[in-house]
C-alpha cells in the first residue's frame, strides 16, 4: 500500500481550473459533500494553482470512515410521493436555492420542536390517523424514498419522539410532513417563515 | 485502451494502493471505496467478474484528452 507524505507531489484533474494540474499532499480538514461533518486533518492533495482539495488517497479512508460514523446515522423512509412533494415544496418556499439540504433540517426542526411540547406530540398522533385515510385517496401515487444521514443528536431526538408518540418511524415522518404542510405549505403567509428563513440563511453560510 | 489492459491496470492500482479518489473540495459520500463501504479486495472481486460487455470508455466530458473508463457489474458502477 502506497503511503503519501506531506509535501509529496502528484497530478490530478482540477474541476475548478478545468485541467490536469500539479498537486501537493498535506493534511487538511475536508467536509463531506452531504453537508454533515468534516474529516479533520486527513491526507489530501490540493491543486497547486487554486488550492482546492482535488484528490484523496486510500490511506485517508479509515479516518473518513471514523469521521462519517461519528457524523451520521442513516434515516430512510418510504412514503407516497405527495408526502415528499409537500416536504420539498416547503423547503422550496423557505429558500428556493437550498433545495434538498433543507429536507433534513426541516424534519430535524419539527422533531426538536415537537419534543418540547406534548400538544404537538398529540397532533402528530392525530395526523397519523388522518393520513391513513388521506393516503388511500391518492390512487396509485408512486412510492418514493426519503434517504438522509443525520447527526447523532438529531438521531437521538428522533428516537425519543418515536417513543413519546408511540408511532413507528415511517408514520412519524409522514405525520411530521403533514405538520410541515399545514404550517408552511398551506398558509398564504406562514407564521414560522421569518424564523425558518433565518435558519436557512445560517445553513447556507 | 482495450478492456483487458484497463482491468489489469485498475486491479494493480487497487492492490498497490496507487490510486487516488477525485474530490471537488469535499468528500463524496457516494464513493463507496473512498468512504470504506467497500474494500479494495471486494472491488477487485467484482472487477474480476467483468468482461468487455461491462466496460465502456469515452473522453472525459470536461477534460479533453482524458479517457474515462466505466465498469458496470452487479449494480456497482
Amino acid at each position: 500500500m502506497k503511503i503519501w507524505y506531506a509535501g509529496d507531489k502528484s497530478k490530478a484533474l482540477c474541476e475548478n481550473c478545468r485541467k490536469v494540474v500539479a498537486t501537493t499532499f498535506d493534511y487538511h480538514d475536508v467536509p463531506f459533500e452531504s453537508g454533515i461533518g468534516v474529516a479533520k486533518q486527513i491526507m489530501a492533495a490540493t491543486c497547486d494553482e487554486c488550492g482546492t482539495v482535488v484528490a484523496i488517497p486510500p490511506q485517508s479512508t479509515p479516518a473518513i470512515r471514523v469521521a462519517r460514523e461519528i457524523a451520521s446515522r442513516p434515516l430512510e423512509v418510504m412514503m407516497a410521493a405527495p408526502f415528499l412533494d409537500t416536504l420539498d415544496l416547503a423547503a422550496y418556499r423557505i429558500d428556493p436555492s437550498a433545495g434538498v439540504l433543507l429536507r433534513k433540517t426541516l424534519i430535524a426542526y419539527f422533531v426538536h420542536r415537537s419534543l418540547s411540547d406534548d400538544s404537538l406530540v398529540e397532533r402528530l398522533r392525530t395526523n397519523a390517523a388522518v393520513h391513513r385515510a388521506k393516503w388511500k385517496s391518492w390512487h396509485d401515487a408512486p412510492t418514493k424514498r426519503l434517504s438522509m444521514k443525520v447527526t447523532p443528536r438529531v438521531g437521538d431526538e428522533f428516537d425519543e419522539l418515536i417513543k413519546k408518540s408511540a408511532l413507528n418511524k415511517t408514520t412519524l415522518v409522514k405525520s411530521i410532513v403533514m405538520d410541515i404542510g399545514s404550517e408552511i405549505v398551506e398558509p398564504e403567509e406562514p407564521q414560522m417563515m421569518p424564523e425558518l428563513r433565518r435558519m436557512a440563511a445560517a445553513l447556507a453560510a | 485502451m482495450a478492456f483487458k489492459g484497463v482491468r489489469y491496470r485498475v486491479i494493480k492500482a487497487l492492490k498497490e494502493g496507487t490510486y487516488q479518489h477525485s474530490a471537488r473540495g469535499s468528500i463524496e459520500d457516494k464513493n463507496a471505496l473512498m468512504t470504506g463501504d467497500i474494500s479494495p479486495k471486494q472491488l477487485i472481486k467484482i472487477i474480476d467478474r467483468c468482461n468487455g460487455k461491462h466496460h465502456e470508455s469515452s473522453e472525459h466530458h470536461e477534460f479533453k484528452g482524458v479517457e474515462v473508463h466505466i465498469l458496470k457489474r452487479d449494480g456497482w458502477y
